[in-house]
């Protein structure tokens, strides 16, 4: 997966959140969008798009965006 | 002197193998009932059985949203004078995710079910002069919560099924009432954890003015719902919830 693929789906998802405005360094947990319910949309984005389940916790232990698509990919390949 | 004994009676558990199912199970044998328990997990349901004890508890496996295993739960049931549906799911996602899928299937356990459960309960004279229904809805079939659109549809359209249902069955005295617990430390509140974190949960459970309840909090409700001693409440809602929608 590459990560711009996923950088496209996070800021699709994302309410409030516009395209170009996240890059792989991005703490992503620091964005004004950034609340419970963003959790909730990462969990379904990820399902939706990659077919991975991740939980809230998963998601809150990473940092940055590159963090994120990192984990997504480890889970797509059964890692 | 109020009545809260179910010497003598039969109730029936759905979701007796949940957190609060279970619950609802020991306080029912407690005040003295028989009970006839289902679940759709065979595992599962053989488990309690044991632990609860055969001689007052009868198992009956049913995946409750097959009409098929409604009907031949309906069949096997013995005349009942109390009812707790309690089986029921979550599926918690944005409004921008939602899928037919998962709608019909959250419709179909935590709504339909219970309601057509009850109705074929009650052609089939199932239900004893008396009996007391008693639905396990949720506050968030009360408020607004983010993420909860499928799972408050389907308990706010169970609350106000119940409310038509306690009228047309008042004239043999069978009672229908809703419960609606806030969170509870039991089974969908893991799966809540999961889908929110840790650190959410801990902040939600601030807002819950007594605290995050347990199983024991909403079988007591379900007891008093039970018993003789609630003979004139019907068509509400007992919300029990530590005070979390009291603000
Ligand atoms: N925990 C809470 O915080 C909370 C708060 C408010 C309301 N509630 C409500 O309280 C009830 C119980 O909650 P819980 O947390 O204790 O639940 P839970 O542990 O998640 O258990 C769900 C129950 O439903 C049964 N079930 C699921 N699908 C079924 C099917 N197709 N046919 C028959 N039975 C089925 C399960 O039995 P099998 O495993 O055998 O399938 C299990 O007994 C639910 O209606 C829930 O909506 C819970």
């Amino acid at each position: 997966m590459e990560i711009n693929a996923f950088i496209q789906e996070f800021e699709a998802s994302i309410e409030g959140l516009e395209a170009g405005s996240v890059t792989p360094e991005t703490k992503f947990q620091e964005l004004d969008q950034w609340d419970s319910l963003a959790v909730l949309t990462t969990i379904a984005m990820a399902d939706a798009a990659f077919e991975v389940e991740l939980t809230a916790n998963e998601i809150l232990a990473c940092r940055t965006i590159r963090d994120l698509a990192d984990l997504v990919e480890k889970k797509r390949k059964g890692e | 002197m109020p009545n809260f004994d179910l010497t003598g009676k039969t109730v029936l558990v759905t979701g007796a193998t949940s957190g609060i199912g279970r619950a609802v199970c020991s306080g029912v044998l407690a005040a003295g009932a028989r009970i006839v328990v289902t679940g759709s997990n065979q595992g599962r349901l053989a488990g309690l059985s044991t632990d609860l004890g055969v001689e007052r508890c009868q198992a009956l496996r049913v995946d409750l949203t097959d009409a098929g295993e409604r009907d031949a739960l309906v069949k096997a049931a013995p005349a009942l004078d109390g009812i707790v549906h309690g089986a029921g799911a979550i599926e918690l996602a944005p409004a921008a995710f939602l899928s037919e899928e998962k709608l019909r299937s959250l419709q179909s356990l935590n709504y339909e079910a219970p309601v057509l459960l009850t109705s074929a309960l009650a052609k089939g004279r199932k239900l004893n002069a008396e009996a007391s229904v008693v639905l396990i809805a949720s506050v968030a079939g009360l408020v607004g919560a983010k993420g909860h659109v499928l799972y408050a549809g389907s308990k706010g359209a169970l609350m106000a099924a119940g409310r038509a249902l306690a009228l047309e069955l008042a004239p043999r005295r069978i009672r229908v009432n809703s419960l609606a617990p806030g969170m509870v430390r039991a089974g969908m509140a893991d799966q809540a954890q999961g889908a929110l974190g840790d650190a959410a949960m801990e902040a939600h459970e601030k807002e819950y003015p007594l605290g995050f309840g347990t199983p024991d909090d909403v079988a007591a409700a379900s007891l008093f719902l039970l018993s003789p001693a609630a003979r004139w409440i019907t068509g509400t809602t007992l919300v029990c919830d530590g005070g979390f929608t009291a603000r």
